[in-house]
């Protein structure tokens, strides 16, 4: 058992193939600094594969309960959420010029402030919460909700995880460009969660070691601890998540498949877990899963990424219907993930000939099953790829793709808007009261929903 | 009477012609192939005028407007249109909550939207600046008539102009703009909300 968490932790943690032993640059094992309070705490080195570690890291989660990572910091250092910039349908107002008389909008109704609140950008709403007490309860507000569910965010927002600061996550805002690191984490401090799908506004984590699911709203921090699985599997599983409805009382679900072709669905309203049928006899096991590309979902259907043959394994929640899909992949193509945009299905991934290595993007032909490629990052930008080892991994695919590119001495950040074809640069994802660009291990994209419950 | 036995006669025909009409709708305009609604192309080509309702304000001021456009864009008209509460020839629809400068503006939006619906994203967006360059009492005035005719896409925009405006102000100027009394925040209150989603600040 042992054996197959240190296992997952590899394939979890290993984002850098640099072969060098004595780098250390790429040594996770952190200083005594402020961030750390507790003297077990040692990050996986990465490039020494004793076991003693990983059991330490094991170990140490395991067993008590102080382990809180982060301080509560009293006073960010991070900048005060900048004004936002008035984007695309601005009507010329300025916020900051405008005189707004009392005589005229002191009747506003208020169902109508409440259609005006929900399209507030979200770090303003959480500070007019202050306003009044309606305006505080609004979270809890039916009405609220469904004016929420009309609001049309042009982007996701990302949640991730770094390597330094595992059990607490980071969020960004691509509309602003800015990052949020929530300080209190709502999270259980003492596990590591990763995020591994999302839909509706909320991100289902799952717990280090393939225990437990978790489903939390990362804007408000409402989570939930999902029911235990009714069979404890060991081995890896994948992980997918569809929502019920646009309204956010409508529930989601959550699937996880293994290889061996065991698969259970949960179902939020009815809250219990449930083994729909087997796999189809038409589908090959065991299935080689490709784990590190996150799944994508398109109405009530969930695809995964396989490896071997290359293609795609789907399955539809609401008819309970398992479909493969053999699609031969690109040729030199390395971390491959799948992503979706519209309903499309696409692959991005790094595209590595000679030494040359650039980060495609492909769309699926569905009439041919046949993967064509669409676009593919600037040159110059590719340039800087040149020669070195990279890896890339991809941190959000709906509709906006957020990719980390890392090699030994360089660490990027990049989002790709599949509908507009824009590489856009990320800035670096920094703690409070740090300087240093921190490295993301995973994370996954979420569309900021500010009334959805887990 | 001839006129409008006919126009009658082509509303009749309309859904048929829809049908086969609605595969190869172009017409030329300009040098250029656009595409058009097949109702439009079927009038055109009878020569009859596009069929017109009367929208009467608060001040008793009618307004003649091509049916299509307010259809397309208010619920509330497109309502009354098909359960047939409209006769075309005798009433005119009473929006007694909507005064004649207000009107005629949301009659100028929908008209606009309507036959420029074709254009791009961005003159679009422009155009929309510019008619929401109104003052404050203007402003207001737009988004109850828009409200009280539900016009979706209008409200949607005087919607993202008012939060324009208020998302940089202060807590206090908020409370006052909205004639919020009794708000029952304490300091201590308030700190403690800051301190819930402290990222957020």
């Amino acid at each position: 058992m042992l054996r197959h968490l240190i296992a997952h932790l590899h394939q979890l943690l290993h984002t850098s193939s640099t072969t060098s032993p004595t780098s250390p640059s790429s040594s996770f094992i952190l200083q005594s600094s402020s961030l750390h309070n507790h003297p077990r705490w040692s990050f996986l080195d990465i490039d020494d594969n004793s076991v003693d570690d990983c059991c330490g890291l094991v170990m140490a989660a395991g067993k008590s309960g102080n382990l809180r990572m982060v301080e509560p910091l009293k006073h960010p250092s991070t900048k005060k959420p900048r004004r936002d910039q008035s984007r695309g349908k601005s009507s010329g107002r300025s916020s900051m010029t405008e005189v707004m008389e009392q005589q005229i909008w002191k009747d506003f109704p208020e169902d109508l402030i409440e259609a005006v609140i929900a399209r507030l950008p979200i770090a303003t709403f959480f500070r007019f919460r202050s306003v009044c007490w309606r305006w505080n309860s609004l979270l809890n507000s039916p009405s609220f909700s469904q004016h929420c569910a009309q609001v049309q965010h042009a982007n996701p927002w990302f949640y991730i995880i770094t390597q330094e600061r595992a059990n607490s996550g980071a969020m960004y805002d691509p509309s602003i460009k800015k990052w949020y690191h929530p300080t209190v984490s709502a999270l259980p401090s003492k596990l590591i969660l990763f995020p591994v799908a999302s839909a509706g506004g909320l991100v289902c984590f799952l717990e280090i070691g393939q225990r437990n699911f978790f489903v939390c709203n990362p804007l408000t921090q409402s989570f939930k601890e999902l029911p235990a699985r009714s069979v404890k599997v060991w081995s890896p599983v994948a992980v997918g998540m569809t929502a019920n409805g646009n309204l956010t009382g409508a529930g989601y679900k959550i699937l996880w498949v293994t290889c061996d072709g065991e698969y259970e669905v949960y179902d939020s309203m009815r809250k219990s877990w449930s083994r729909p049928g087997n796999m189809p006899v038409g589908i090959k096991l065991p299935l080689a899963l490709n784990f590190k590309s996150q799944s994508i979902s398109i109405d009530s259907t969930i695809y995964f990424m396989h490896s071997d043959p290359e293609g795609i394994v789907s399955y539809d929640i609401a008819t309970g219907v398992w479909k493969q899909y053999i699609i031969p992949a690109p040729l030199h193509l390395t971390d491959h993930t799948l992503a979706e945009c519209d309903g499309r299905i696409m692959l991005v991934g790094l595209l590595t000939k000679n030494a040359a290595t650039c980060v495609c993007i492909w769309e699926l032909q569905k009439m041919t099953l046949l993967w064509k490629e669409v676009d593919r990052m600037p040159n110059e930008w590719c340039l800087d790829l040149y020669g070195k080892h990279i890896k890339m991994t991809c941190l959000g695919n709906k509709g906006l793709l957020m990719l980390s590119l890392r090699s030994k001495h360089m660490n990027r950040l990049v989002t790709y808007d599949i509908a507009s074809r824009e590489w856009l640069k990320v800035p670096g994802c920094v703690a409070p009261r740090g300087r240093k660009r921190q490295s993301i291990a995973c994370g996954t994209a979420f569309h900021p929903c500010l009334t959805a419950v887990a | 009477m001839e006129l409008l036995c006919i126009r009658q006669w082509i509303s009749g025909l309309l859904p048929t012609v829809k049908k086969w009409l609605s595969a190869w709708c172009i017409k030329p305009v300009g040098g250029a192939l656009v595409r058009q609604e097949p109702e439009y192309i079927l009038l055109a080509l009878m020569g009859s005028p596009l069929k017109k309702i009367m929208l009467c304000s608060s001040e008793k001021e009618i307004f003649s407007v091509e049916e299509q456009v307010m259809v397309q864009h208010s619920v509330i008209i497109n309502n009354m249109i098909e359960d047939g509460s409209y006769n075309h020839e005798e009433s005119k629809i009473p929006l007694d909550c909507v005064d004649s400068k207000t009107l005629k503006k949301v009659i100028d939006y929908c008209t606009h939207h309507t036959h420029h619906h074709n254009d791009n994203q961005e003159d679009l967006e422009a155009w929309d600046a510019q008619f929401l360059n109104v003052d404050s009492n203007g402003l207001y005035d737009l988004l109850m008539a828009a409200n009280y005719l539900e016009i979706r896409n209008l409200l949607d925009l005087i919607y993202g102009t008012i939060k324009n405006m208020i998302k940089g102000k202060k807590i206090d100027e908020i409370r006052r703009i909205f004639n919020i009394k009794d708000h029952g925040f304490t300091p201590e209150e308030e700190e403690q909300n800051r301190k819930e989603y402290p990222h957020f600040y």
